[in-house]
């Protein structure tokens, strides 16, 4: 039978299935960080269990890190007391742990592909609903709970029904200045946050195809966003290629025995799905959020919409809750939206090939008076490389602030947050009330965008500073 | 977990469509390393204002919402982020049932490993159920 790139990876991890459709999965590699663990670790303390596997298990502290000079420890003591907690589990437990000093140290969805213990064909699963970031690879990778957290650190395995499958194929060429970031928030707006709910989704299509292995990421991150929790794209040469000589990969013989098995990995081509979208790459432009929804989505040459417009008494009624919150007027144009802060960086677009984007668009300008922005790296070996390629100068001779690499002000746990009113660009993945700080107003863009609108002092057309 | 056959409760009733976890409980209450004491700040940006004062008008404010042991909600509930300090902190808050049209996925399983039954109700019925709860709202 003609199987999916999702079927196969499922059936290849299937230990058990009852007949309700419950079905046991091995998972061959487990993410850890400090906010979802420390209820998991307790539970296998109080039940007097081990990790089955700590050598399938990686754990590194991003959400509460700060990432300002790091010598003087965490100030906030909470956020003190959850990464010491990481430390003191790892430790206890015999799981391998980056700490805050180390300079592999960084968001858990970036790190995982750095160190290559992020593979194809493998199911991945972290106590992060970003985990879908993984699904560029080929892998089966999705967030979970804390109680499942516990399950897997206990058995390696987990309980799961299968979902649908559902095939997003985007062909064609992106216009000039469009990204990746655009492609998802594209697609986000279409399906909705729920249009996804029960599936997991294949990216395919020559314009996938033709994306870098970091822009794969930020389409496969961005997923769980559009309700489902995992995005999936058949590994290639691009991914090999990404992977290969990276620390935790296969060596050798494992290396061709891997290469192998990875080759194997694509969807048949009479395969069927439950539902199946055509996008055409060349329609996209430069998208922004306007509301408090991943879906409130417009192009950067629209206007924000009116309530008045709508019939449906739900969608008005959260048009008219978002624009409250979001203090913005019916009609108004896109570009019209003036903005205090920006930030770029989070497991959307942290990596290198963000930050030479926005680079790119500030390098000789400078950033608006009224803005203050800053750059958050995804990872120690991030921020190395842009410091080698002198794209930290850049930033800082634009008016950026440089950072240190963690989750930072995409979900504002650390220090790093807007304050009441405040209006951001940024970068990340979530533009949901109180997100970046009670009551912020984020509006989702590219790093591109975000670069422009730190300039423009307002949300901006990238294209605008390209040459 | 505690077990329940029957919940006899009157229910609370949000009328808001794609509740995210960051609604249901904000991330500065993820800093703690238990799963108790949540429920305190169970949707602390609609409950509280500015000054930490309790908004009069929030349903779970009002009696006997505040007891309510039922939430009804818009569809799509429990999206975004996976923390299990979602369910953690409605259980906390004494909600053993949510219902709604439908849910995020991984809220969706979060549920059922501590005890929340999150119950699946067609759009229209639970249209229903709202304006039947907003009528007796009214002579409560």
């Amino acid at each position: 039978m003609s199987t999916t790139l999702y079927d196969k990876i499922w059936n290849d991890h299937l230990v058990d299935q009852q007949d309700d459709g419950t079905a046991l999965l091995f998972v061959d590699r487990h993410l850890v960080h400090e906010v979802t663990s420390p209820q998991a670790f307790e539970g296998l303390r109080n039940s007097n269990r081990k990790v089955r596997h700590p050598n399938l298990t990686l754990a590194v502290a991003d959400h509460n890190v700060p990432t300002t000079d790091r010598t003087k420890g965490i100030a906030d003591q909470e956020s003190k007391i959850q990464v010491d907690t990481l430390e003191a589990n790892c430790k206890e437990f015999g799981v391998q742990l980056f700490g805050m000093d180390d300079k592999r140290q960084g968001i858990v969805h970036i790190i995982g592909p750095e160190q290559g213990f992020t593979q194809p064909g493998t199911v991945i699963v972290c106590g992060d609903s970003h985990t879908a970031t993984h699904g560029a690879f080929g892998s089966l990778a999705f967030g979970i709970g804390t109680s499942e957290v516990e399950h897997v650190l206990a058995t390696q395995t987990l309980v799961q029904k299968k979902a649908k499958n559902f095939r997003i194929n985007v062909n064609g060429q992106l216009p000039l200045g469009v990204t990746s970031k655009d492609v998802i928030l594209q697609i986000i707006g279409k399906i909705g946050t729920a249009g996804g709910t029960g599936s997991v989704i294949e990216y395919a299509g020559d314009l996938i195809r033709s994306l870098s292995v970091e822009q794969r990421m930020t389409i496969c991150n961005m997923t769980i966003e559009g309700g489902a929790r995992a995005g999936l794209i058949a590994p290639d040469e691009k991914i090999f290629n990404y992977l290969k000589g990276k620390p935790m990969s296969p060596k050798g013989d494992n290396w061709e025995k891997a290469l192998n098995y990875w080759n194997s990995l694509k969807t048949d081509d009479d395969a069927s799905f439950d539902q199946e979208l055509n996008l055409n790459a060349g329609e996209i432009l430069p998208m922004i959020t306007w509301g408090t929804s991943p879906q409130d989505v417009i192009t950067i040459d629209e206007k924000v919409p009116n309530p008045q417009s709508e019939s449906d008494e739900d969608k008005k009624n959260s048009i008219e809750r978002a624009l409250k919150y979001m203090g913005l007027k019916p009609d108004m144009a896109a570009k019209d939206i003036k903005i205090d802060k920006v930030f770029i960086g989070s497991c959307t677009n942290g990596r290198i090939e963000d930050l030479r984007e926005a680079a790119k668009i500030l390098k000789d300008k400078k950033i608006s008076s009224h803005v203050s922005a800053m750059v958050v790296p995804g990872s120690g070996l991030v921020k190395e490389q842009a410091e080698q390629e002198g794209l930290d100068q850049i930033f800082v001779n634009s008016g950026f602030e440089w950072r240190e690499p963690g989750c930072s002000m995409c979900l504002a746990m650390n220090a790093d947050k807007l304050k009441p009113e405040e209006r951001c660009a940024s970068t990340s993945n979530r533009n949901f009330e109180g997100r970046q700080g009670r009551g912020g107003r984020t509006h989702l863009v590219s790093p591109g965008m975000a670069a422009a609108a730190a300039i423009s002092g307002n949300l901006d057309d990238v294209r605008k500073y390209q040459n | 977990m505690q077990k329940f056959n029957k919940l006899k409760s009157i229910p609370a009733y949000l009328p808001i469509v794609n509740i995210d976890t960051d609604m249901i409980i904000p991330k500065q209450f993820l800093k703690t390393i238990k799963r108790t004491g949540l429920g305190k700040n169970l949707f602390f940006e609609m409950r509280y204002d500015d000054q930490g004062k309790e908004v009069n008008d929030f349903t779970l404010n009002q009696s006997p919402f505040n007891n309510s042991k039922i939430l009804i909600a818009g569809k799509n509930f429990g999206c975004g982020s996976s923390r299990e300090h979602a369910p953690w902190a409605l259980l906390d808050f004494g909600i053993t049932c949510v219902i709604s049209s439908s849910y995020a996925d991984i809220f969706y399983s979060n549920c059922f490993k501590n005890g929340i039954l999150p119950i699946i109700l067609e759009e229209e019925k639970l249209k229903n159920y709202q304006s039947m709860l907003i009528e007796k709202k009214k002579y409560l």
